[in-house]
């Protein structure tokens, strides 16, 4: 299916054409509204960047700690390295991020990556994007990234590239740091994609983010209620919210309507499985099959509420007062409340300290660690993590498993893992504890 | 369900629509757009297990295989039957739960549509084994309306369709109640076949 009347690569035509007959799909049922008021919001965020690059205007491609404000605000198109391989996955055909996954292995590049990286250089090596003016690179969340910011760097190696250093802390001091790297990336832009930053565009792009995140924290809020009315699924979406829309009124508006559906669903109260079991889910959601969480929910009775990919931190809220509290602003929004970097970049201690706090705020009966293979930060630190849950007395089940690849554990062994983990340990501790209770907020 | 209580009358009756189907592969693979899917259709309560494999050509159906598919869809025989006949549209089964799907979304969009054009032809099949019994009374949705029209060839297509299947109510209601409506879009299947090469699989 072209794009804007365009051929465009095989892969975007997939995302597009998916996109196009889910959004149809879905905008015709009243429960799917929530959903379809997402999907037009990214077919409406894919044709303004294909109209733009269409039109010759500059792009900025940056791998995925970062977030593109500061590109939105000079006008120009960014492009997250592992952006399409992502929609591939959750809104296009998953074969195809696989793919992507294997060509980058295939050419050398280390397995013990993240497949998010590994599937966005796969995408950099099919010649996937529009070709970028300047590159920006980012240390953050973890080791994964330095490595497709030097593939980045080795594939387009007369394209300029400016590298962000945020350091492992979350003080006040790391943010002043991280904020004055910014200020050094704004002439680094104007002067290669020949813009010109205007401090007062700036200002509303921040205040676009700012009212999105107003949205996200009012979505947190409808969705810790028991019973948790909206799907689980869509739980995950602050983080791709955050790479790839930060500032843009696309990303505002899917921020308006994930709040404007969990707060409908729980105003109407019309409930189509009985909740048994809440849990939060740490570590990486199931991108290869988002569909397996309504399996979850309407086999299992379990529900996800939240997990740390949806989780946004109260530091979010950006001061537009001056040029400089706006770089602070975005600084401290990057570098601790963007999902990973904020719980990934340091100590454990914040890894578990949000999950406490998620744990208790969203009214859990246990956790889920789905450990994705290449988060090795918070894999060394898993004896801390269990001992602290043992302390808490909350179950927690630990697998491995790939959040873009079904290949490290497959559907079959997920449904397993999940089943035995909430009839054999979560219910029967639910029903001990309080006789019934694993029913208890059925029909509410 | 009514009439079909068990795993055995479910096979005759679901099981026996679908292995009619490879009686329409040219339009089927016009409706999923020449995709090689393996559709895993999993109903419980009774349960069936039964596969369209179009990777193939013609297509298979199995109603004997343990292989996974490429996408899957899940859910109880009664809903399943709904789903069928148009009371129960697959987005609504889907956000209600009473469809589990699985597999590659884009995969799994391109096997959808075949469930708008079902409900066409499977009240008439009921009809042909005798059980219209099955049948239920209900409000049925105007089927594939928030489907995106595109183009003017569509549009008459459209109409000559329309024409074509108008006729051929008329003519089963009122002068041949035994037309055999899914011989009829085999033969337009053929027809599409003879008219140019079949989307390659
Ligand atoms: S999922 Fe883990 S390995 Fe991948 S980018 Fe995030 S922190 Fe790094």
């Amino acid at each position: 299916m072209p794009i804007l009347g365009r051929e465009r690569a095989r892969e975007w035509e997939t995302v597009w054409a998916t996109l196009t007959r889910m959004d149809s799909l879905f905008a015709a049922d009243p429960e799917g509204r929530g959903l379809s008021g997402m999907l037009s919001n990214l077919r409406g965020f894919l044709l303004d960047k294909f109209s733009k690059s269409d039109a010759g205007q500059p792009a900025v491609w940056y791998n995925l700690g970062f977030n593109p404000e500061l590109i939105w605000a000079l006008g120009v198109v960014p492009f997250c390295v592992s952006e399409l391989a992502a929609l591939s996955s959750i809104v296009g055909d998953q074969a195809d991020t696989e793919a992507f996954i294997d060509l980058a292995e295939s050419k050398g590049y280390s397995a013990d990556c993240c497949s998010a990286d590994k599937a966005g250089i796969g995408a950099l090596l099919r010649g996937l994007y529009p070709e970028p003016a300047c590159l920006v690179g980012i240390n953050t969340p973890c080791d994964s990234q330095v490595a497709v910011v030097q593939a980045m760097a080795e594939q387009r190696n007369r394209v300029p590239l400016f590298v962000i250093d945020v350091p492992p802390y979350d003080d006040e001091r790391t943010f002043r740091q991280v904020a004055g790297q910014l200020r050094e990336l704004i002439p680094f832009l104007e002067k290669h994609t020949g813009r010109r930053l205007e401090w007062d565009r700036l200002r509303k792009v921040c205040e676009t983010t700012n009212r999105t995140s107003q949205y996200l924290w009012d979505w947190m809020e409808w969705r810790s209620r028991a019973p948790t009315m909206q799907p689980s699924k869509v739980a995950a979406f602050t983080m791709v919210l955050m790479i790839g829309f930060s500032g843009s009124r696309w990303g505002l508006e899917i921020a308006r309507a994930l709040a404007e559906d969990a707060r409908r669903k729980v105003e109407t109260g019309v409930r189509y499985f009985q909740e048994k079991a809440r849990a939060i889910w740490y570590q990486d959601p199931v991108w290869w099959d988002i569909q397996i969480y309504d399996w979850m929910e309407a086999e299992l009775g379990l529900v996800i509420p939240m997990d740390i990919f949806g989780y946004y931190a109260s530091e979010a809220w950006i001061d537009t007062s001056s040029e400089e509290a706006m770089l602070f602003g975005l600084a401290r929004r990057m570098v601790n409340c963007h999902p990973m970097s904020r719980q990934f970049r340091g100590t454990m201690k914040r890894y578990i300290e949000d999950f406490m706090v998620l744990h208790e705020r969203f009214q859990a009966d246990c956790g889920i660690l789905a450990g994705h293979i290449a988060c090795k930060h918070s894999w060394g630190g898993i004896g801390l993590f269990k001992e602290a849950c043992k302390k808490a007395d909350i179950p927690l089940l630990v697998f491995e498993f790939d959040m873009f690849d079904p290949r490290i554990l497959t559907y079959k062994e997920l449904q397993f893992e999940l089943k035995r983990f909430v009839e054999e340990m979560v219910l029967p501790r639910k029903g001990r504890a309080k006789p019934g209770a694993e029913h208890g907020r059925v029909g509410e | 369900m009514a009439g079909l209580a068990n795993s055995q009358e479910l096979d005759l009756v679901i099981g026996g629509f679908l292995r009619r189907l490879p009686r329409l592969d040219p339009i089927i693979r016009e409706i999923t757009e020449g995709t090689p899917l393996l559709l895993k259709l999993e109903l419980k309560d009774p349960p069936l297990a039964a596969e369209i494999d179009l990777t193939c050509t013609p297509l298979v159906i199995r109603t004997d295989s343990t292989a996974a598919g490429t996408v899957g869809m899940a859910g109880r025989s009664e809903d399943f039957q709904r789903v069928l006949l148009g009371l129960l549209p697959v987005a609504k089964g889907i956000n209600e739960k009473k469809l589990l799907a699985r597999g590659s979304i884009a995969l799994l969009m391109k096997a959808v549509p075949l469930f708008y054009v079902v409900p066409y032809i499977y009240p008439s099949y009921l009809e042909s084994i005798g059980r219209a019994d099955l049948i239920e009374a209900g409000e049925y949705p105007p089927l594939h309306a928030d489907q995106p029209v595109e183009g003017i060839m569509n549009q008459i297509i459209s109409a000559l369709a329309y024409g074509a299947g108008y006729l051929m109510g008329f003519i089963k209601k009122r002068i041949a109640p035994r037309l055999d409506i899914l011989a009829a879009l085999e033969a337009m299947g053929q027809g599409l076949r003879k008219a140019g090469p079949p989307h390659q699989v």
